[in-house]
């Protein structure tokens, strides 16, 4: 059944969350033409080139900053309406258990936020290969290439490789965490007779100041106990900040599972 | 024959408000029950329970041996008094998606009533009007060969032709062997299909009998009776 929940929550969000993706890859493209464009004439001026130069550069992070807002808004809303509101009458009688309803919601959401990062990803890398003259392209290569031989001989490529898959893992489920704050929020506003939505708001408020709290005195420790000169001094704080957001999903899940077996109360 | 619908000794509270005060009750099968009572007489969570949407807070219930669960809520078809489907879904798609969740659901049966309606599948739901929303749920709902069929308010808010072809629906669309409870303040409109009542009130059971019962005892229609039974 949880297949079966996975499926429609796809075919009822993929519309969106494709047109975001479109929209996201395509303002890397737009954004790279421009770029080229203002840099091949001689019209402007350095000065009004630069201006420009770094009015787009800060257009295009705006831009995919208030993309990744709406995606975030686009998810949460949904997963709000289609469970504790109306919708949720639907949802909640269908032939299946509270734990799998919830988890298909999370699981497509997690889903489609993950998506959105590998299109910011295609988005910038597709920038940055169009804003490069062929020459320039070739020298990156030639570059990449470089740094990965070095690394090799010196025999530390296996320690980059895995610092980086470390670096993305741990940029994940601090995604995912963030994202599963939202539905646990939303979960816990539930708990209130009135006043559901005021009460998510709230709980949201207070969870993001104990997690600053919790996360600053984390990383009082961190510089505390380990030397920054280290070269294992950002693995171990990657790994700590993954752990730090795994131990989040794991509460944010299992209270939203909780609440929509036992608590549930829709309006 | 065994029951289709058992309850015992269920409880709700909310804080301190007893929505539900020892209810039992047994329902066989092949019977249209009407759930009647006041408002914040317990109908609503009482449905809610059986349905799976409330825990209750002590009793059992079993839907044809069930406790409420997956399978409990493949026996049920429920047509809450909200619109439950989400606005930007066509018909078709809705329908796909009964027919995929639900095997007892007759997608043949839902387009034949939909071309009764001259509703086009093809529409989304935002384009409807409330009523025909309604009637589109309602025909989802009554697609299903279910063995219990709750429907909460199915009547209130459409104009009377509505309310006829709606009852009409529900009367040709039910197996005999399945049983109906029909929530609604609208008593008149619904007592002619009912073969019994419920009166609910203060979260407690006040009365559950057959209509021709009531008829005989008190000589009086079920709105009649219940007009009496409840005067403030």
């Amino acid at each position: 059944m949880l297949g079966k929940l996975i499926k429609h929550e796809f075919k009822n969000t993929w519309m969106a969350m494709v047109l975001i993706y479109v929209i996201t890859i395509f303002l890397g493209i737009s954004g790279a033409i421009f770029f080229r464009i203002l840099n091949s004439y001689e019209i402007l001026t350095e000065s009004w080139r630069a201006f420009l130069n770094m009015a787009g550069f800060l257009g295009a992070v705006a831009a995919l900053s208030a993309l990744n807002m709406i995606v975030i808004i686009f998810l949460v809303v949904h997963y709000y309406k289609n469970l504790y509101s109306s919708q949720g009458y639907l949802s909640f009688t269908l032939p299946a258990t509270a734990t799998e309803v919830v988890s298909s919601r999370i699981i497509v959401s997690c889903i489609w936020m993950l998506l959105f990062y590998v299109s910011v990803f295609i988005s910038i890398t597709s920038a940055i290969f169009l804003m490069m003259q062929l020459p320039q392209l070739s020298d990156l290569c030639n570059s990449i290439k470089e740094f990965f031989d070095e690394l090799a001989r010196s025999s530390s490529l296996g320690s980059f490789i895995g610092f980086i898959a470390l670096l993305i893992f741990s940029t994940i489920l601090s995604t995912f965490a963030n994202l599963m704050q939202y539905f646990f929020c939303i979960s816990i506003g539930q708990l209130w007779q009135k006043n559901k939505i005021l009460g998510a708001v709230l709980c949201y408020l207070g969870t993001s100041i104990v997690l600053g709290i919790v996360m600053g005195f984390l990383n009082f420790v961190n510089l505390l106990l380990n030397d920054s000169e280290s070269p294992n001094f950002f693995f171990n704080y990657m790994t700590r900040l993954s752990i730090h957001s795994g131990v989040l999903i794991l509460i944010f899940y299992f209270t939203s599972v909780f609440i929509a077996n036992k608590k549930l109360n829709l309006d | 024959m065994s029951n289709l619908l058992e309850i015992q000794g269920l409880f709700k509270n909310y804080d301190n408000i007893q929505a539900l005060n020892n209810v039992n009750l047994s329902i066989s099968p092949g019977h249209i029950t009407g759930l009647l009572g006041p408002n914040g007489s317990g109908k609503t969570t009482l449905i809610k329970i059986i349905c799976g949407l409330l825990r209750p807070s002590s009793g059992t219930v079993l839907v044809d041996g069930n406790p409420i669960g997956p399978k409990s809520k493949a026996l049920i078809s429920y047509l809450p008094d909200k619109t439950y489907l989400s606005n930007n879904m066509t018909i078709l798609s809705v329908i796909e998606m009964f027919k995929d969740f639900y095997d007892d659901f007759d997608d043949n049966r839902a387009y034949e009533m939909l071309n009764s309606l001259n509703i086009d599948p093809r529409r989304k739901l935002k384009t409807l009007s409330k009523g025909n929303k309604e009637k589109v749920q309602l025909i989802l709902v009554m697609s299903r060969r279910a063995k219990l069929y709750i429907l909460d308010e199915p009547i209130a808010g459409v104009d009377p032709a509505a309310r006829d072809y709606i009852l009409r629906t529900i009367i040709s669309n039910y197996d005999p062997s399945a049983s109906i409870i029909i929530s609604t303040h609208l008593i008149a409109d619904i007592e002619p299909v009912l073969d019994e009542v419920i009166f609910l009130q203060n979260g407690y059971i006040r009365l559950y009998q057959p209509v021709d019962d009531i008829r005989a005892n008190t000589g009086k229609s079920v709105d009649e009776f219940f007009r009496e039974v409840y005067r403030c």
